[in-house]
């Protein structure tokens, strides 16, 4: 129930958009601007993309807002867009490789710490070699499958919502899913 | 139940692992696995990818994303400003115009100058004479031309006003 009034909250500010309120894009960016990025990140693996990227999202939603109609989810929408942005850059090929190495810091983010404590160093490490195992694997997806795994995963969409995105039926969606998640299992498999 | 793994719906499977079942469906599932090593199996491996991918945390927005961002809006805010002032399409239009509107006016003044070769010149100072680089013999023009030149004025004028 809540996420139900929740998403018909976010097309009821982005009506209040298109009427010349500006407060309430203010509120729309402040919700999704973290997701946006982070699915973008997860996407391209690279935060400066990523956050250009999600710009150019936001500055889409802007423009659109006169012809704005709630035909579907607000995030249904805004992950139409966010997704064809980023499906275009790998398409592109505009990216590098997303691995970074431990030794070198990140021009990104902040750099990485490791505390010189004996037992969290080692924990650090096995930690940041599985990141990036898994990492490699969601890169190593094809694009459509990558999106439909981040998507269900860490924006915890359903399948219809899912579909809508990616303009596919659900059958579809779950087949990307299926195949992507067996992928993914196969090649985790020793980290088990 | 069906089991998923064998009638090829393991979709359920993941909405188990996702916890997006209801909790009676929830409950039956687990019942089922119990009695499916199947099902056991996938749904092991699917818990594992996903604290897997749990692991990967992400980076901090740049703490000046917004302000980026609406720098951009306003750029193009008045980007769009100018072009509905003077649509995009002809948004040279009025430079054009006045340039040519100056130029006519230019030669219009020139040739008013030169037009009357009859009328009687004043005396120049001989100082000047020397530097009189004008011959008015070169200037033969005839009043159509004129009547013409201050026609396109006009047009210009009026082409300028429906434009504006």
């Amino acid at each position: 129930m809540t996420a139900v009034v929740a998403l018909e909250r976010d097309a009821e500010l982005m009506l209040r958009v298109r009427e010349g309120c500006s407060t309430s894009f203010a509120l729309l960016l402040e919700r999704h601007r973290s997701p946006v990025i982070h699915f973008l990140y997860r996407m391209v693996q690279n935060q400066a993309i990523a956050e250009e990227l999600a710009q150019e999202v936001f500055l889409r939603v802007y423009r659109s807002r006169e012809s704005y109609e709630p035909t579907a989810k607000f995030t249904t929408w805004l992950f139409r867009i966010a997704t064809h942005l980023a499906l275009n850059f790998i398409r592109d090929g505009r990216h590098e490789k997303g691995s970074q190495s431990l030794d070198e810091d990140t021009k990104d983010g902040p750099p990485r710490q490791l505390p010189d404590r004996g037992p969290n160093v080692d924990q650090n490490l096995v930690r940041q070699a599985r990141l990036n195992e898994v990492r490699s694997a969601i890169e190593a997806l094809p694009a459509k499958q990558k999106s439909a795994v981040l998507m269900h995963k860490y924006q915890e969409m359903e399948y219809s919502q899912i579909a809508s995105v990616l303009s596919c039926s659900e059958s579809a969606v779950k087949s990307l899913l299926f195949r992507a998640y067996e992928t993914l299992r196969s090649r985790l498999a020793h980290m088990a | 139940m069906q089991c998923p793994v064998q009638s090829g719906n393991p979709d359920v499977l993941l909405d188990y692992i996702a916890r997006r079942l209801s909790v009676e469906s929830m409950d039956v599932f687990t019942r089922h696995m119990e009695q499916c090593p199947d099902c056991a199996r996938f749904a092991q491996a699917q818990q594992e990818i996903w604290f897997a991918l749990d692991c990967w945390e992400t980076q901090p927005v740049s703490p000046d994303f917004d302000a980026k961002l609406y720098a951009r809006i306003d750029a193009e805010t008045r980007r769009n400003f100018w072009s509905r002032i003077f649509g995009d399409a002809f948004a040279w239009r009025p430079a054009a115009m006045a340039s040519a509107f100056a130029a006519t006016a230019l030669a219009v003044v020139l040739l008013v100058r030169g037009m009357n070769p009859m009328a009687p010149v004043a005396p120049v100072p001989q100082q000047m004479q020397q530097h009189d680089v004008v011959n008015k013999a070169e200037v033969g023009l005839e009043p159509e031309q004129v009547e013409r030149a201050l026609e396109d004025i006009e047009m210009l004028r009026q082409l300028n006003t429906q434009t504006l």
